[in-house]
């Protein structure tokens, strides 16, 4: 059926043939029902007619209040019959030329946009535009002149800054396979999509500037528009609470598992890219280390986040090379090594609260730090740039050690 | 049968408001229309046309007597109580004054002023209005225009900042509205007193910056309580720009008889959903129709407009200086030969 969707999207279009041809034209559904038309009034009563035409070249005639008209229909659809749209003329020999015109352009129209008129989308509550606009942004679309195009299409200000929201979807699953309760399990994904779409179209702090896309299977994009103000570290204030808002809301659906993150302030929308590579960046780092949190902000993942782009030259020079002393020196316990170096300069350095914090005796704790600084030549127990450091290099370790050999625990340049 | 043209535009507007017959559908003007032309021709300009109340009122009067609209509006800018506030404002601008600063930096500071009324350029209006009011009697509807809190607080405040603190400091920003509404009260009942017939209010409540949710929370309830504050003779055109169909049935809510609406809106939807409690006014596309578009694009439009049930046409907002006098003109004709046809009788 003609969704109300696709109208208003080939209204403004068929209003303008209307004008130029000065003819008018009506729209009607599937069924052949009448639904809107150009003119002020329509006295159509077609509805056989249409359903009867056999070919949009075909011209009709009518007769109405002693007047002849002259009409095609042209069938609108996308890959199955959805509506029709009727010209008429009283001129008998133009009217299959302008048809033929309306035509091109309407069937041009849905192709181009055929993601925006497939029966997924004319049920989903976002923009469909939208779902076109992030996946060329985000991929990288060199086509700049497609994307000002959509960008005008979805009636976007340009000017403004953008900052990409992802939020990460998984659905809770059953353990027990059962073909009843499986069945049951699919009807609640779908309601809890369509929940989801809900919870994200009506969040109040959402306005008509913000684009909102489902981006895959399981992530939902929101690119979140900005004015300028001279202190932008409010605008990173404000996201903060907006995230939490948004998790508040979609905790509430049924199964749904849900994380978040946001990237930095983008000037402009067509470099959106790069932030949203930060905020997967932080979702995926706050996924493997905080798994039970849902909202993943840069403060908490700040060590993180600085590791993952520490100078290449510190790496090779300093962190890679003490690793490799700390492994060769104690190849059974240089991760127990290394956590107690963290853990002491997350106690600010405090025998105390790091023994308690650590459990072990504090003879141990000494004894530890002691054989650390000498291996690494970093004194972690007076120096407090040695114990940033040394916080550094336990961080990249577990960053990287996905990459390790893990039945030999090696460390590769 | 009221015969065409029987009705003198003041008449013809004011029944078309209170829902009583009128002959023909109405051209008015709830916004500036104010033309690079009509400025010429009676030799004004910048600032004495925002500013200074023989000039406001001398262009707002060719409004009727050049271009033939129902209405005249003598406050064509957005910045009266801007700097009456203490914004500072470049008045010489080549088009519509500009904000040059925001004088608040955190709502708190803000104060309301006392006698805002005997502010230089609030008399400047009030006395433009009874010119207006005296040279054309009661020939043509005068239309008095105010600044909502909301807009003020864009004025005050800067949007973005607005914006912001409506998630961040969300008390302090309704406390910010509580403190502005008595002005664009005060204001509208001074400009009825001096003989305005409707005011436009215009709050920029537009979709393009805040959810409905927003408007619901923020702005509509001192929407209704502003309402309260005004007679059932004392007309008020609600106008805000942008698209705001997920929010009309909010502002049915608010108490305003009239909205002022523009083309970016569905309008056959807006008035299905305004009914017969809300009067559309609006809604002539500005950049495409009146400054870009021909004669049939005009008449088009128009067309448009009056068939999904709007009587009171206009442009959809203050009009770039560089329409046409001719464009408005094919407006207001085109406007004026349709019957008017009183919709909440079917």
């Amino acid at each position: 059926m003609m969704s109300e969707k696709m109208i208003n999207a080939v209204f403004p279009i068929l209003r303008e043939y209307a004008d130029l041809f000065n003819i008018s034209i009506d729209v009607f559904d599937a069924s052949g029902v009448f639904i809107k038309t150009t003119e002020i009034i329509s006295n159509s009563h077609l509805t056989t007619q249409i359903k009867n035409s056999r070919s949009s070249h075909e011209v009709n005639e009518l007769v109405e209040n002693g007047e002849k008209k002259y009409y095609c229909v042209i069938p609108i659809s996308n890959n199955k019959d959805i509506g029709y749209i009727v010209p008429y003329s009283e001129n008998a020999s133009s009217i299959k030329t302008q048809s033929a015109a309306i035509k091109i352009a309407i069937d041009s129209f849905v192709q181009n946009f055929a993601i925006s008129f497939s029966d997924e989308s004319l049920t989903n509550g976002f923009n469909p535009l939208h779902k076109q606009l992030v996946y060329h942004l985000l991929k990288g679309t060199q086509n700049q002149e497609l994307i000002s195009k959509m960008i005008q299409l979805c009636n976007l200000d340009a000017s403004l800054s953008y900052l990409p929201v992802v939020i990460d979807c998984s659905f809770k699953t059953n353990d027990y396979f059962n073909i009843n309760l499986n069945l049951g399990y699919s009807a609640t994904l779908e309601k809890s999509r369509i929940q989801i779409e809900e919870v994200l179209s009506g969040n109040k702090y959402l306005n008509s500037q913000d684009v909102l896309a489902q981006y895959t299977e399981t992530t939902y994009i929101i690119l979140k528009s900005f004015l300028q103000v001279s202190n932008s570290s409010r605008i990173y204030t404000a996201m903060d609470l907006i995230c939490q808002n948004l998790i508040n809301g979609l905790s509430k659906i049924e199964l749904l598992d849900v994380r978040v993150a946001y990237g930095s302030l983008s000037k402009s929308i067509y470099d959106i890219r790069s932030s949203y590579r930060e905020a997967m960046s932080l979702l995926t780092t706050g996924k493997s280390e905080m798994p039970n949190q849902h909202f993943y902000n840069i403060e908490e993942l700040a060590f993180s986040s600085i590791c993952q782009t520490l100078p290449v030259m510190l790496v090779n020079k300093v962190v890679i090379p003490k690793l490799q002393l700390l492994q060769k020196e104690y190849p059974s316990s240089y991760l127990d090594m290394l956590t107690t170096a963290k853990t002491y300069a997350e106690c600010c350095m405090n025998y105390s609260k790091t023994s308690a914090e650590l459990g072990i005796h504090r003879n141990t704790l000494t004894k530890r730090l002691e054989n650390f600084c000498t291996t690494t030549k970093l004194d972690i127990i007076n120096n407090y740039k040695d114990c940033v450091l040394a916080t550094l290099m336990e961080k990249y370790q577990s960053l990287e050690l996905a990459k390790l050999d893990k039945n030999k625990g090696v460390f590769n340049d | 049968m009221i015969k065409s043209n029987e009705m003198l535009p003041r008449e013809r507007v004011l029944a078309i408001l209170n829902h009583k017959k009128a002959d023909i559908c109405a051209a008015i003007t709830p916004t500036s229309v104010v033309t690079n032309e009509c400025i010429r021709a009676i030799g004004v300009s910048a600032p004495g046309i925002h500013t200074t109340s023989s000039d406001m009122a001398a262009l707002a009067a060719t409004a009727y007597t050049v271009l033939g609209f129902d209405t005249v509006m003598p406050y064509f800018s957005v910045h009266l109580e801007a700097e009456m506030l203490g914004c500072e404002i470049d008045w010489k601008s080549a088009n519509m004054p500009i904000i040059l600063k925001h004088p608040i930096k955190d709502p708190e500071e803000f104060s309301r002023p006392k006698n805002l009324l005997a502010k230089p350029l609030s008399r400047q209006l009030i006395s433009a209005i009874k010119q207006l009011k005296s040279k054309l009697g009661n020939k043509v509807a005068i239309i008095g225009k105010v600044m909502g809190p909301w807009s003020l607080m864009y004025n005050l405040y800067g949007v973005g900042n607005l914006l912001i603190d409506t998630v961040i400091e969300p008390e302090k920003i309704k406390a910010f509205i509580h403190e502005l509404l008595p002005i664009p009260i005060e204001f509208a009942n001074a400009q009825f007193e001096a003989g305005a017939d409707i005011v436009t209010w215009a709050d920029h409540v537009t979709a393009d910056t805040i959810s409905p949710q927003i408007y619901e929370e923020f702005i509509l309830p001192a929407h209704i309580e502003a309402n309260k504050r005004f007679s059932s003779d004392q007309k008020i055109i609600l106008h805000t720009c942008g698209n705001v169909m997920d929010r009309l049935h909010l502002i049915k809510k608010s108490g305003f008889e009239v909205f002022h609406l523009d083309s970016r809106n569905n309008l056959a939807k807006a008035a299905e959903i305004a009914g017969n409690d809300l009067i559309l006014t609006g809604a002539i596309n500005n950049p495409m129709t009146l400054l870009s578009g021909n004669k049939t694009q005009i008449k088009n439009e128009v067309k448009h407009n009056i068939s999904a049930g709007i009587s009171l046409v206009a442009p959809e907002c203050a009009i770039p200086f560089n329409v046409s006098n001719q464009s408005l003109v094919t407006l207001v004709k085109t406007v004026h030969s349709y019957r008017y046809y009183d919709r909440s009788k079917h």
